[in-house]
């Protein structure tokens, strides 16, 4: 039969509807309101340059001895992670009874250039870790690495494992020549050192550009055209308006730290081969002797499923555990299955081991 | 049968149908542009309140439809009218709506390019159903149509890069090259490559603008290689050469960036390819499409999965890492001119100031390093180590070593005396002891002795 019935009447209708709701929408649009950079109440505990550490005010009486830390992405914001109320891995955490940290790199400019990974992990983390220890008389914490962020947790628990009681990887890149990277396949031939000689820092929304381009017809033009259906329904378009702000409140990226990145990271996939040097260190993940917890998303198109689970046979840990969840890179902090599926997981998880 | 029933209700009642969509339309404007309601009442916007109304007196007032039509044909569907309305629709209302910034903006006018998108593709699939069902009712088989019709739609992406826009609902492929250049956009040579009225003379000649000159392809582009490889003379030999660079790094461009816009064009055939595939096989299984937006979402759905192959593949790779690299040669070379004018300016230049950042990082690492040792000399318990000293020395017994040791002088000068007898040597020596005990130290011993010297 004729693959088409719609008749031009319902299509004349359709489409007017559809422009209906497109003028009634503007007003919501107008309407919306400010769109907040995270819904927990935290307090800025530690300052440098444009780094600042917060710890988050708890939701439950008794707290978990152990603070974890989190280690956020370069690329992106971290109030990802805190999102809106009912969707926040943080609070989930804090409701779990846990004592969390979190970094926020801020937004690196010109004066931030020669930043490079040694500069973040050796320096940056490392210091925040020294400031919490002290704060709680511990010598060690526990930390949790999102995305990049991930591989730099990886990379500061190998350099300095004393200092890690427990890690956590959620969505971390490990192998970062999997066949179905496509990050990586983009990145293979890129001259990075004539970028970041030319560009200094490197624009962050070059690199929303470059996420947008795996599914450009999808994210770039229906994801808004289902917006319209969403404009009468001023919670959803919240939540719509809301994730739209993170995606694109890309921070630039400090030009030493990418050129490293995606050369050892991306182009010679050090970490795997264990060639990755970091302030004269090499980054050898033998050294991670300590508890280690891979939480990864399964249609992770970002980070592969793949390029998380090598981890497992790289460290040096006699205690490994992975926990999968269903779902995408971003939606394993933002989904509601999520939100009752990953902060429990990572909390009892920590809870087992003190 | 299908044929006969797409036949009658396309076919019918359609002035009567226009008549309807416009009234519905005006009063839908009208509801919503009314001065004393939301985004109304800003300068601009009565303009904008307008335009459907005098769009309609356009379409209703007799004028003849582009392209051939059929004088039903809904407005979006003649290809010749001066302004797009659902353009000029969207473009008022982003461009005055008032108290709508920063996100909300962006989205905003992101939704209403998708939306133009969705409506222009309705025009262009409502213009092809018409002549299928035109076709249809003089017996043509749809399959045919349907296959001609996609033809037509893939012979829009080859080599006709308007009409590729206008049929991409997306004008997803226009976006890699705009992404970029907007990053460089306030690289002289990259606004004359995109506008085509470059402020340099001498890139415009090498340019052309939109015109393509004979020494962009072929024999000419090979002679001009040649001619920017001919070594530089005198006293400007260096700014020569350079120069040739960096005219060579523009060309290189601009063949890479031709050659990654036709790589790209053809995701959007080979998407019309999966469409016909697709829908074919719903008319063989009985599954019509139902609503435009669905038909949308399928054609979505195709460019992804074609564009998803594609962008996996080693030669859109290698165009995309040619475009790119290209690209920020030609940025490079126009930083380092600049630098060389600031520089004759006696002004600060870009590689002075990074020098600067630099050397200003590599202190903050010093002093960073400085601070960790103080931090750790500081913090160190030395009091084990002097409680382990402290233990050490009691364990020697300093006191009674130096006892030891006056008792054997005070031997030594009694077997080295002749002049006193045996008994007054002994009374020398009992009386030192007792001072000795009294100071508690050896250097009132040794003072001693040496004073009994």
């Amino acid at each position: 039969m004729f693959p088409f019935t719609v008749t031009p009447q319902q299509a004349a209708d359709e489409l007017l509807q559809f422009n209906k709701k497109l003028m009634a929408g503007m007003t919501s649009l107008s309407e919306t309101g400010p769109i907040s950079e995270g819904v927990s109440s935290r307090d800025a505990v530690y300052k440098e340059d444009k780094l600042v550490l917060y710890r988050y005010q708890p939701r439950v009486e008794k707290r978990h001895r152990v603070p974890v830390m989190v280690v956020y992405a370069l690329v992106n914001r971290p109030y990802m992670a805190d999102l809106q109320e009912d969707r926040s891995l943080i609070r989930g955490l804090l409701d779990e009874g846990m004592d969390v940290y979190l970094i926020d790199w801020g937004y690196p400019d010109g004066s931030d250039r020669y930043l490079g990974l040694d500069d973040y992990i050796n320096g940056y983390i490392h210091r925040c870790v020294q400031h919490i220890c002290e704060a709680h008389d511990l010598y060690r914490i526990n930390l949790l690495g999102i995305c990049q962020g991930g591989a730099f947790s990886i990379c500061y628990s190998a350099l300095h494992p004393e200092k890690v009681r427990n890690l956590v990887t959620t969505v971390t890149p490990v192998d970062f020549q999997t066949p179905d990277n496509l990050l990586s396949l983009w990145a293979q031939k890129l001259d990075v050192d004539q970028l970041v000689d030319t560009l200094g820092n490197i624009p962050g929304d070059l690199l929303n550009f470059t996420f947008l381009s795996m599914n450009p017809y999808r994210l770039g033009g229906q994801k808004y055209l289902d917006m319209v259906d969403l404009l009468d329904k001023p919670e959803q378009l919240k939540n719509f308006l809301r994730m739209e702000k993170w995606i694109f409140d890309s921070p630039d990226q400090a030009g030493e730290a990418f050129r490293q990145f995606i050369k050892d990271f991306y182009q010679r996939n050090g970490l795997v081969k264990g060639e990755v040097v970091i302030g004269g260190q090499r980054v050898d993940l033998k050294n991670i002797t300590m508890p280690v917890f891979n939480v990864y998303a399964l249609q992770d198109h970002l980070v592969p499923p793949a390029a998380s689970r090598i981890l497992k046979e790289l460290v040096g840990s006699t205690d490994y555990s992975e926990f999968t969840f269903k779902g995408g890179h971003i939606g394993i902090y933002v989904s509601g299955r999520a939100q009752k599926e990953v902060p429990p997981a990572i909390s009892n998880w920590l809870k087992a081991r003190g | 049968m299908a044929n006969d029933a797409f036949s009658v209700d396309w076919m019918q009642g359609w002035t009567e149908l226009q008549r309807k969509i416009w009234n519905d339309w005006i009063a839908m404007a009208g509801e919503h542009m009314q001065p004393n309601r939301g985004f109304s009442g800003v300068p601009g916007m009565d303009g904008a309140a307008q335009w459907p109304m005098q769009w309609l007196q356009q379409v209703m007032g007799g004028g003849s439809s582009g392209g051939g039509a059929s004088p039903w044909a809904m407005p979006w569907m003649r290809q010749n009218t001066q302004t797009n309305p659902m353009e000029e629709w969207t473009r008022s209302l982003g461009a005055f709506f008032p108290g709508v910034a920063g996100p909300e903006k962006n989205v905003m006018n992101n939704m209403m390019s998708a939306a133009g998108g969705f409506v222009q593709m309705s025009k262009e699939i409502f213009q092809t159903l018409q002549k299928m069902g035109e076709g249809l009712q003089g017996g043509t088989d749809w399959t045919k149509g349907l296959d001609q019709a996609i033809q037509q739609a893939k012979s829009l992406f080859m080599g006709q890069g308007d009409m590729a826009a206008v049929m991409n609902p997306l004008a997803a492929w226009s976006q890699p090259l705009q992404a970029w250049t907007n990053m460089l956009k306030d690289n002289p040579m990259f606004s004359s490559l995109s506008s085509g009225m470059a402020s340099n003379p001498v890139l415009q000649a090498i340019m052309g603008g939109e015109q393509a000159f004979p020494w962009q392809q072929g024999a000419g582009a090979e002679w001009m290689q040649q001619m920017l490889a001919i070594p530089g003379l005198g006293l400007t030999r260096e700014k020569q050469e350079r120069m040739q660079a960096g005219m060579r790094d523009l060309l290189a461009y601009q063949k890479a960036s031709q050659e990654f816009q036709t790589l790209s064009n053809q995701v959007n055939v080979k998407a019309l390819d999966l469409l016909h595939k697709k829908l074919l096989e719903r008319g063989a299984s009985n599954t019509p499409i139902e609503t435009m937006r669905e038909l949308y979402v399928l054609w979505v759905d195709c460019s992804e999965e074609v564009n998803a192959a594609f962008v996996r593949g080693q030669e859109y790779q290698e165009a995309n890492s040619r475009m790119v690299n290209a690209m920020v040669r030609v940025q490079n070379y126009v930083q380092t001119s600049v630098d060389g004018m600031l520089a004759t300016f006696n002004m600060p230049t870009r590689k002075e100031l990074d020098s600067a950042h630099r050397q200003v990082h590599d202190l903050k690492r010093r002093v960073q390093r400085l601070e960790d040792q103080a931090k750790t000399l500081t913090a160190q318990d030395h009091s084990a180590e002097l409680r382990s000293i402290r233990d050490d020395l009691d364990r020697l017994d300093v006191r009674n070593l130096r006892q030891e040791l006056a008792d054997m002088k005070a031997l030594l000068e009694s077997t080295q005396s002749d002049a006193h007898g045996h008994q007054e040597k002994k009374t020398a020596a009992a009386k030192a002891r007792p001072v000795t005990q009294e100071k508690g130290g050896p250097a009132p011993v040794a003072t001693d002795a040496k004073k009994g010297e």
